[in-house]
């Protein structure tokens, strides 16, 4: 809008009489209504105060004239009104009546420099006046100064603002954001930060204090900053052509430097002609995480069920493979004894009976499989050598032709699972002493250093080995290698349990020479409970 | 009429109610074991003139569940042997297991190869079917 007030409001018959009535009594000349609308047009800048005066009560907003010397020359009747004086009552008053008493001093110093240095002063730049109604009651005011002429006297025309409507709105859309549980900001056409809700502080560190009047890039990753700008200042010019695609995830800085995953929705509000934009910012920490947890999940799910195919397999082949035997050798027999060889059967219910026996200790070792594995056993710190000692002691009973060997070179205890490790030490020395070759004593070390994570083990013998091509399948449930074998579940048990631990056990061998076991294991007083 | 048998299994007790079955055979004059599937590979290959010799088979009892090469495997194996070496020997393949899953009968009918699929123990009239199958060409 070009002039101080709208020209379509003037009334397009203005007569004497009616111009007669609304001036309180006084006689107005038809010249002077041009002259009104010229000054409500900025047409004309030298003009009588008797146009102005005109002018001032056709306008409908609160209007005031200001000689030079600062005193009022003309106050129309909403400025009255707003300010509650009686018409003519602020006529020769000093301008500083109209402004709270702690700004007068200051107003006085800003009039006399406006009266060198004449500059318009529009409306809604942000600058809010606190003015001072005749009971003393402070009315927030937007002002904007014209200077003008009139009848050859520099003279200032203020139109005023009542701001309390409109700081009552803002107010309660304020509070209206500050209750919303996701964080807003209103950032200006400058990305200066007008105003932050309450719910940053939870998600990004900061006191609202600390983020109004900050530039927008506070909030942004340093290496972005640049390009953050130049996407801004676009938005406030082209606000259709930049959106941020839902769901896509955008970096926030916390205050501690972080980096917080968020979704962010900008929208551009137009309040009497001032942009700004307001950015929704969700926190997607949590969903993230809770995606990853799910997706780990899934991972570790699918591999369950991997084994569990695998488990259900071997264990319907495993378990009915003795019995099949058991049937062949049990139908040997009865022919065996219809021809009278007696000895052959005898031979066949001994391997019948050892058969059985097997049995019935690999359902048990199954049984044992088919327990969860416990993955709540408190973390201790054990002298892996010692334990691989005591281990050895049990399984060995001491005899004469195996001999353990522990070179350990840790200097304070490892802190881990001390039952897991033993299950794994169990395996591994049963595997040793049960593969042992027959033309020597079994010896086996056990060598224990510290490694990058925590510590390094390795358990190797001197026994029978095995072929290179059987090595990858050592692991595997239920495979076994030579007439020696058990039930194939104990290496498979080591693996699962050293995988427990956080390690990965490996194998290799040599056929007729010996076979070596290692495993990591992290040191949890180094990784952390 | 001679024919050369091979039973291919890691489970001793099993080898010998098959080779019990099979010695019952006239027919069957010979009788090789082997306790996984390269060993198996080794000894037809040893004997593999011997076999061209013979008019019919060899007849061979595969397991599946075996350490080193599965049933399967081996018998993959020895299909690759045979073309690459140009043998003229025409094994009779039989998978002798314990199991009776599905799966493995599927995949023992899918191959070409394998003739038939016999779950343990091994009876008396298996084998006279596998011999009848066997000579029935001749």
């Amino acid at each position: 809008m070009k002039g101080l007030v709208n020209i379509r409001s003037l009334p397009k018959t203005f007569s004497p009489c009616a111009v007669n009535r609304k001036c309180g009594g006084r006689i107005a000349q038809e010249s002077n209504r041009g002259e009104a609308v010229a000054i409500l047009q900025e047409e004309r800048s030298d003009v009588t105060i008797q146009a102005i005066d005109i002018a001032f009560e056709i306008a409908p907003v609160a209007m005031v004239l200001v000689r030079q010397d600062g005193r009022i020359a003309l106050a129309n009747a909403p400025l009255c009104e707003l300010f509650g004086y009686e018409p003519q009552e602020l006529v020769g008053q000093p301008v500083e009546r109209l402004i709270a008493p702690n700004m007068r001093g200051a107003h006085k110093v800003l009039r006399d420099a406006f009266l060198i240095r004449s500059a318009k002063r529009k409306m809604n730049d942000g600058r809010e006046v606190l003015g001072w109604s005749a009971d003393g009651v402070p009315r927030p005011l937007d002002v904007s100064l014209e200077p003008i002429e009139v009848s050859g006297q520099k003279m200032t025309i203020a139109t005023v603002l009542d701001m309390r409507a409109r700081n009552a709105h803002r107010m309660r859309e304020r509070r209206i954001m500050d209750a919303a549980s996701c964080t807003m900001l209103v950032i200006d056409a400058d990305g200066q930060i007008n105003y932050v809700n309450e719910a940053v502080t939870g998600l990004l560190g900061f006191q609202k204090a600390e983020l109004i009047g900050q530039e927008i890039e506070i909030l942004v990753p340093e290496r972005q900053r640049r390009a953050h700008r130049v996407f801004r200042r676009s938005f406030f010019t082209s606000p259709e052509r930049l959106t941020i695609p839902p769901g896509r995830v955008v970096d926030v800085l916390h205050k501690s430097g972080r980096v917080v995953p968020a979704e962010v929705d900008l929208n551009l509000i137009d309040e009497d002609g001032t942009r700004s934009a307001v950015a929704t910012i969700v926190d997607l920490s949590e969903r993230i995480a809770t995606e990853r947890t799910l997706t780990r999940r899934t991972r570790e799910l699918e591999q369950v069920n991997v084994h569990l195919a695998e488990f259900a397999r071997s264990l319907s082949h495993d378990l009915k493979a003795p019995l099949s035997s058991i049937a062949g050798l049990m139908d040997l027999c009865q022919e065996d004894l219809t021809s009278g060889d007696l000895e052959e059967v005898r031979t066949n219910l001994a391997k019948t009976a050892a058969i059985t026996q097997q049995s019935l200790e690999n359902i048990g070792e199954v049984l044992k499989l088919a327990m969860p594995l416990d993955d709540d056993v408190p973390y201790e710190p054990v002298d892996l050598g010692a334990l691989a000692k005591e281990v050895w002691t049990d399984l060995s009973g001491l005899r004469k032709d195996a001999r353990l060997v522990v070179a350990a070179d840790l200097p304070v205890p490892v802190k881990t699972e001390r039952d897991t490790v033993r299950r794994v030490f169990d395996s591994l020395l049963s595997n040793a002493l049960q593969f042992r070759a027959e033309d020597r004593p079994l010896v086996v070390c056990v060598t224990i250093r510290p490694d990058v994570c925590g510590v390094h083990v390795s358990v190797a013998d001197n026994g029978c080995g095995m072929p290179s091509a059987f090595v990858p399948q050592v692991f595997k449930l239920f495979k076994r290698y030579g007439s020696q074998a058990g039930t194939g579940i104990g290496l498979h048990l080591a693996q699962r349990n050293v995988a427990l631990l956080g390690g990965e056990l490996t194998c290799s061998s040599k056929e007729g020479k010996g076979t070596r076991f290692e495993f990591s294991l992290p040191d949890r007083a180094r990784a952390g409970p | 009429m001679t024919i050369t048998a091979y039973i291919v299994d890691d489970l001793e007790v099993d080898r010998y109610t098959a080779r019990r079955r099979l010695s019952k055979s006239e027919q069957v004059t010979r009788i090789r074991e082997a306790a996984d599937g390269p060993i198996f590979l080794d000894q037809i290959e040893a004997d593999c003139g011997l076999l061209m010799q013979q008019q019919t088979g060899p007849l061979v009892l595969m397991d599946i569940n075996m350490p080193i090469l599965d049933g399967f495997a081996t018998v993959d194996a020895l299909r690759e042997r045979i073309t690459a070496q140009q043998w003229d020997v025409k094994p009779a393949v039989y998978i002798l297991s314990s199991s009776d899953a599905q799966e493995d009968r599927a995949r023992a009918e899918a191959d070409g190869f394998i003739q038939g699929y016999i779950v343990k123990p091994i009876k008396p009239e298996d084998i006279a079917a596998i011999l009848t199958h066997m000579t029935a060409d001749l």
